[in-house]
């Protein structure tokens, strides 16, 4: 796939490790990511920013991610959300779904779920 | 916290980070030399595959255990398997939404709670969303319908409803009405407070979780650095990632070494105590709460005073205790027997059931951490009371099978530090944690 453009992805954690893993590997796939450590920098200074996707860490200190979500999803249009759950708490991840995120990922995760689930949240719905 | 778990998952990991760690070490000053990181990626490969395997495998309980129900369940089947059947939901101003007819029994009430605040407490806090933090049966008091107080446990989990935060609570009492109402003594309390392996299973999954993850990407990234002929700049980037990855995986090398410090300090904390006395406490505690309990027969031998960690020693005989019962779920002739007596220089507790016992494919794997044959188990039990065991000097064997009976689990103590004037004289902190007060009274 030849990617003309820099999709930017937003990536929503509170360790700045997950972040700069993230930057190096997403970016090596042609995307530029933008890490932000908690859910009030990223109201502040990434919300109105046009988002390819947003990886969203639910456990966070200060605001919970499931709260930043629905800020998100009121926002119209929306970008595609991916949560980031961190001990596998598949019902919290599952709710998260039920209220707007498109997928979750399970830490700790691949660069190969990454992508696949990225570009798949990126795609069309028509396609889905 | 349950340090012994914690310290068992440290001996499963210690090794696993020590490769990946080697690998990314391996892996940088591979990166000086072009020409051999072919060989470099081929190993990080080798890395990946074990994070995987090791992700996959060997740790159920972060796998499909991190979920709260199934963690929950997990819980009672490494030690004490008291029916939990109260529940309550409370929203986020502590008034209580719902409850079911088994909480009013236990909080002795035939008059609802809907509507009103939460009738209970956790040591001063009474707000049930600050409890969940935790993540553990919290001992809890509750106000009952008569004015008294009735001791229980409780577990308090985020439940949302109709996307509004509220709180589960569930319960476990603490007394067995069917034996008499006893409450359990202070430790076993304190015991039963402290089974924290959820807790601890949690916590420290999620602790591993960062690195771990941030490991992961550095080295896939790494590894399509290098794939084909990587220019300069690629080779440069390629050094970054491997230092990153090498600092990722220190991260989790220093995790583990702060879970060894905590495991150390929980070396047995001795004291001197009636064997007898405290078995029979922990039977009680491990039947508590229990519905169709098998016929129990108890043969104490009197063999007196020994010098143990008494808290330890009770969550062996209450994971044995209740593991006879799982043996016997169903059968209306189970029995249970508990026999203490002297061996020599040594103290023997033999818990057997006339259940199935455990068939030979079983027993191989029977002490190991992490296998189980149950549903919804962790597979920790059993090791961590052999472990608990041969801290003390002991040992926890097993008879699998004897015709007309069922498996028979022995606990082996020795008895030597039980006695004598310098036992009273150790009463109090052990001074020095790697040396077992009962092991230097032998000297």
């Amino acid at each position: 796939m030849t990617i003309q453009f820099r999709p930017e992805i937003h990536v929503v954690d509170d360790d700045p490790a997950i972040r700069d893993a993230l930057r190096a590997a997403l970016g090596m796939e042609g995307f530029d990511v933008r890490g932000y450590g908690d859910a009030q920098s990223y109201l502040s200074h990434g919300l109105h920013r046009p988002a390819a996707a947003v990886l969203l860490d639910v456990h966070m200190p200060g605001r919970s991610g499931l709260d930043v979500l629905k800020d998100i999803t009121d926002r119209k249009p929306s970008p595609p959300v991916l949560i980031i759950s961190g001990h596998g708490d598949i019902p919290m991840a599952v709710n998260a779904v039920k209220q707007g995120a498109e997928d979750f990922i399970e830490k700790p995760f691949n660069l190969d779920d990454v992508i696949r689930k990225v570009q798949r949240a990126m795609s069309p719905k028509s396609s889905m | 916290m349950d340090f012994r778990s914690l310290f068992i998952f440290q001996q499963v990991f210690s090794e696993f980070y020590w490769l990946v760690w080697a690998y990314a070490i391996f892996t940088r000053r591979m990166c000086k030399s072009i020409c051999i990181i072919g060989k470099s990626a081929y190993c990080l490969a080798g890395g990946m595959m074990e994070t995987t395997v090791l992700l996959k495998e060997a740790w159920p309980a972060v796998r499909h255990g991190g979920t709260h129900e199934k963690v929950h369940k997990a819980v009672p089947n490494l030690a004490d398997e008291m029916i939990c059947n109260a529940t309550m939901v409370v929203d986020a101003a502590s008034v209580v939404v719902q409850h079911n007819a088994a909480f009013l029994q236990i909080a002795d009430s035939e008059q609802s709670f809907i509507g009103r605040a939460v009738p209970l407490k956790v040591g001063d806090r009474s707000a049930p969303h600050e409890w969940r933090a935790r993540n553990a049966w919290l001992a809890c008091e509750i106000e009952t319908g008569n004015g008294g107080r009735n001791d229980v446990l409780v577990f308090a989990e985020p439940f949302a409803i109709l996307g509004h935060d509220a709180t589960l609570l569930r319960f476990k009492p603490l007394h067995n009405k069917a034996k008499g109402g006893r409450l359990p003594s202070g430790e076993a309390f304190e015991l039963a407070r402290n089974m924290g392996l959820t807790a601890t299973s949690t916590a420290l999954a999620h602790e591993l979780n960062q690195p771990l993850t941030a490991l992961i990407l550095y080295l896939q990234s790494l590894q399509r650095l290098m794939k084909g002929t990587p220019d300069q700049s690629a080779v440069i980037q390629g050094r970054e990632l491997s230092a990153k990855a090498a600092r990722e995986a220190q991260r989790a090398s220093d995790i583990i070494k702060r879970v060894r410090s905590l495991a150390q300090r929980r070396e047995p904390q001795r004291i001197t105590v009636n064997f007898d006395s405290i078995v029979d406490e922990a039977v009680e505690t491990a039947l508590a709460g229990r519905v169709n309990t098998p016929q129990l027969m108890r043969d104490y031998g009197d063999v007196g005073r020994i010098r143990i960690d008494a808290v330890q020693i009770q969550q062996i005989v209450i994971n044995l205790v209740a593991n006879a019962c799982d043996a016997l779920a169903g059968n209306r002739s189970g029995a249970v027997k508990i026999q203490t007596k002297r061996i020599g220089d040594q103290v023997e507790l033999a818990i057997g059931d006339n259940g199935p016992g455990i068939p030979p494919h079983a027993m191989a794997q029977l002490f190991k951490a992490f296998s189980t044959t149950k549903t919804g188990g962790i597979g920790l039990g059993l090791s961590i009371s052999q472990a608990i065991a041969q801290g003390h000097g002991g040992d926890l064997t097993v008879d699998p099978y004897r015709t007309g009976d069922g498996a028979c689990f022995r606990l082996k103590l020795p008895i030597e530090a039980s006695s004598g004037e310098f036992t009273r004289a150790f009463a109090g902190e052990n001074p020095d944690p790697r040396h077992p007060i009962g092991q230097e009274i032998n000297k």
